[in-house]
């Protein structure tokens, strides 16, 4: 059997590798999806300026900076602001910041724009930012990633409405932390009177955005009303209603019985059966994480570099991302997807960058001379150990596709813990997957972490525990590059040393689902979309 | 003769009420031993789970130093020995205080606080269909044996015991809320502790199984007491049907209140996989999430909840046995 009719059949058996249970809950859906006539079936439409959207994941605290949790700052970003943000595309955009300069490497300027209010009516004022900057974003009491601003030497209040930032040496991708979650500026008064207290349902945050929240049930739902007195455009939506629905039928249903007028993180495989409810628009957007598989060079016989080739010319990476992403997933041309790099550089200029980059394109015929040439030229046998559905549905894939040039992968689901405690351990895991998403628009978000011999062995995350001196000058050196162009081409040209040792072979961009009603214009899905105000660019109609 | 009579008769209430204390006694003491041992072996569970608290709270991508993982350790007792975490523990659980959530922050007495109401709704809506629709079905089975409305309601009910809640819960989605746009399919409504309409398909598939399996147990019951010899011999006295079927079904709910302390235990597990399906913020989903968060203040809070409930049916499954059955309740002294 050819890789491809393998993938192809294996596309075709998704449902069947699912646990039974929820084969027997899809089988009802698709009953549900075909659609019969039912006699008393109505569509409850929401108001004209409400909203209701429907997750995949709880919200347990409106916090979204004090707090762990993937959904919280999806909510949290219409309510409390930064003091720059991104647009879908990833470039900055001025917010509570109207112009930000940097005077010399190590120090930026930003100037906070005149007549925003709290919405509980007070001012904002340049004491609120320096405040909120010092006890809450870079202080890893209050912050989980307060280890992404170790750079920073201190946040200070320079004029009436001007907050200077110094950083204890050169930054290149200092422009992004200030947009990111954890930079979100919350009011001084209000933390300091409630304390842990805040993101509670008895004290929401405060914030300056255009919405407030209104109602919050912990995992359940989180309601936002529209402010009047928004210093920015107001939105067309007057109340917007999150709630979460982890069952991914129960979202289906909802979205056929009329409860809910979008539908966020929708399974891929289910997308196919939102298209069929009338009135219904399913679309995709990519999630930023890069699927890739990675080879530990410490560890036979991923060692030998010929080894490491015959994996990554065996894989079909088209079929891949076609059959794993129902049809509508996107191939990973580099180990670093071309939306984190935000407006570094023109779409053409990183399409032709990319095209340069050493890649092993799909041929049997090329793996079987690569493996031939290596030390172990009839085949090997080991072990991928993967957590999660996605994982493990790209492992079975994976697995299918070596097989054929004589290499036994066997896939094993282990709890996450073992995976975890594998990376922390000095000698890693031979093969292991790894999708990592990033905190901002910058390609060295995982770069770094995941290539530089520093975080080789234990507790690090180089997983391909990967020690190349020139890999690592140049990631050393474009840290505080200042300079746009020649910090992209260290980086470009550390992506082609490390895909030449095929250390990391990238399979494909995954994508995650998106369904709304017809007669909703959705100006802000787009790829960066959870770091925006995403929900200020819906209107009906 | 009087004097003599009067003296048998409190000679048998005093004697009556006396084992009936003892059997208290021993029903509470068991349940606070059980308490104890079961409050270790929740403690000692989330021990030798792997992982820990700092991998809910660190992105580790940040480079967390060790003084920050130290920290955190320290705050959590995590640096102390096992008794010593326990006693910490064990000496905040007694004043309910199970610690804060880690991923809200909030007392785990507040979080739980938050979310008994809804769950406590959906047992109330579900336990009276368990009783009512279980037991009416397995004596009208045992009423009408071997007729095509037994075999309908038995095939039914193996069914509906066979099939899992969510699922369920999907298809009654499916019908009363999409087809028929008579019940809302997600959310707990405008209350947070849940509003009846939203609550009534989660109730009924909550219920369902556990029914299905009353259902039987009371079809054997009644069918193996309408054969017994006493009603034999009350129906050839003429005793009226309806009161016969009365008297036979005391006897018969003598095993159905043993099964059904579990099976309102089981309708507490239920409400685990119908709250997620159906949406709802009660303690079931709680549990589910914050096991898949690491949450671990909030597992122990939710774990130690069920376990008093559980142990709390059971001790009064076993009063309620021991006093509809008459021989639990005899002595030796008042035998003759």
């Amino acid at each position: 059997m050819t890789n491809r009719k393998i993938l192809e059949q294996l596309r075709k058996e998704a449902i069947a590798r699912r646990s039974f249970l929820q084969g027997i809950g899809l089988a009802g859906l698709s009953v549900v999806g075909s659609g019969l006539p039912w006699p008393g079936s109505g569509v409850a439409r929401a108001q004209d300026t409400a909203l209701r959207v429907s997750v995949d994941q709880a919200f347990s605290s409106l916090d979204a900076t004090r707090r762990l949790n993937a959904l919280s700052p999806f909510a949290a970003c219409l309510v409390v602001e930064r003091l720059v943000d991104f647009d879908l595309d990833g470039k900055l955009i001025p917010r509570l910041a109207e112009s930000w300069s940097q005077p010399d490497p190590t120090t930026l300027v930003y100037q906070i724009r005149p007549g925003v209010t709290w919405s509980d009516g007070s001012p904002l004022t340049a004491e609120d930012v320096v405040w909120s900057f010092t006890e809450r974003t870079l202080n890893p009491d209050m912050n989980g990633q307060a280890g992404n601003f170790e750079g920073w030497d201190a946040v200070e209040q320079t004029g009436d409405a001007e907050v200077t930032i110094r950083l204890k040496s050169p930054i290149g991708y200092w422009r992004n932390l200030p947009a990111t979650w954890v930079a979100s500026i919350y009011q001084r008064a209000q933390i300091e009177a409630h304390g842990d207290a805040v993101g509670s349902p008895k004290h929401m945050p405060i914030g300056t955005g255009p919405y407030v929240f209104t109602e919050f049930v912990p995992e359940s739902r989180v309601e936002l009303t529209r402010r009047d007195d928004y210093w920015g455009e107001t939105p067309d939506i007057e109340t917007l209603t999150l709630s979460s629905v982890p069952d991914e039928g129960t979202r289906l249903l909802a979205m056929q019985s009329g409860e809910t007028d979008i539908v966020l993180r929708a399974p891929v495989a289910l997308l196919d059966r939102y298209d069929e409810i009338d009135g219904v628009t399913a679309d995709t957007v990519p999630n930023l994480r890069v699927m890739t598989l990675h080879l530990n060079v410490r560890s036979a016989p991923f060692d030998d570099l010929n080894v490491r080739k015959a994996l990554a010319h065996a894989i079909d990476r088209s079929v891949m991302a076609a059959a794993l992403m129902g049809g509508r997933g996107i191939v990973a041309e580099g180990i670093v997807s071309k939306f984190h790099w935000g407006d570094l550089m023109t779409r053409e200029d990183l399409d032709s960058a990319y095209a340069r980059l050493p890649s092993f394109g799909y041929s049997i015929d090329a793996a079987k001379q690569a493996l031939a040439a290596s030390a172990y030229p009839d085949g090997f046998e080991t072990e991928l150990l993967v957590h999660g559905e996605i994982f493990n549905r790209t492992a079975q894939v994976i697995s299918a596709a070596v097989a054929e040039i004589g290499v036994t992968l066997n896939v094993r689901e282990v709890p996450r813990s073992v995976i975890d405690e594998a990376l922390e351990s000095a000698e890693k895991l031979p093969i292991q997957l790894i999708a990592f998403g990033p905190n901002y628009p910058d390609p060295t978000n995982n770069l770094y972490i995941l290539f530089h011999s520093k975080f080789a062995g234990e507790f690090g995350f180089n997983v391909s525990n990967y020690e190349n001196p020139e890999v690592d000058a140049l990631l050393d050196s474009q840290i505080s590059d200042t300079d746009v162009a020649s910090r992209n081409d260290k980086i470009l040209e550390a992506m082609a040393l490390i895909q030449a040792d095929a250390v990391s072979i990238p399979l494909f961009e995954q994508v995650e689902g998106i369904a709304y009603r017809d007669n909703l214009t959705v100006g802000s899905f787009g790829t960066w979309m959870r770091n925006t105000e995403w929900a200020s660019k819906i209107s009906r109609g | 003769m009087a004097e003599t009579g009067q003296t048998a008769t409190t000679r048998v209430a005093a004697s009556g009420a006396l084992p009936l204390f003892g059997r208290t006694l021993g029903i509470a003491v068991t349940f606070v031993v059980m308490l104890i041992l079961v409050s270790f072996a929740v403690f000692l569970l989330q021990y030798l789970a792997p992982g820990d608290v700092t991998d809910a709270l660190i992105d580790k991508r940040t480079r967390p130093t060790e003084e920050q993982i130290a920290a955190i350790r320290a705050l959590y007792h995590l640096d102390e020995p096992l008794i010593v975490q326990y006693g910490y523990w064990l000496r905040g659980a007694l004043t309910l205080d199970f610690g804060q959530s880690i991923t809200s922050g909030q007392p785990v007495v507040d979080v739980l606080a938050a979310r008994i109401g809804l769950t406590t709704k959906l047992i109330a809506l579900a336990l009276p269909m368990y009783i009512f629709f279980g037991i009416g079905i397995g004596v009208a089975a045992a009423c009408y044996r071997r007729t095509t409305l037994e075999r309908l309601g038995m095939a039914g009910a193996v069914l509906l015991y066979s099939t899992p809640a969510f699922v369920i819960g999907l298809l009654l989605s499916w019908v009363f809320g999409v087809g028929l746009g008579w019940f809302p399919v997600f959310g707990p409504g405008e209350s947070p502790s849940g509003d009846w309409t939203h609550l009534l398909l989660p109730a009924i598939a909550a219920a369902t199984s556990s029914m299905a399996l009353l259902a039987k147990i009371v079809r054997e019951g009644m069918i193996a007491e309408l054969q017994s010899d006493y009603v034999t011999f009350a129906r050839a006295r003429g005793l009226p049907e309806r009161l016969v079927l009365q008297k036979a079904l005391r006897n018969a709910m003598i095993p159905v209140v043993a099964v059904t302390g579990n099976q309102i235990v089981g309708l507490f597990t239920g409400t685990i996989l119908v709250e997620k399906v159906f949406a709802l913020p009660g303690l079931g989903s709680l549990l589910v999430d914050s096991v898949g968060r690491f949450d671990m203040p909030v597992v122990q809070g939710v774990t130690v909840f069920f376990c008093v409930v559980v142990l709390a049916i059971n001790a009064l499954s076993d009063l309620a046995y021991a006093s509809l059955d008459p021989r639990l309740r005899q002595t030796r002294g008042a035998a003759p």
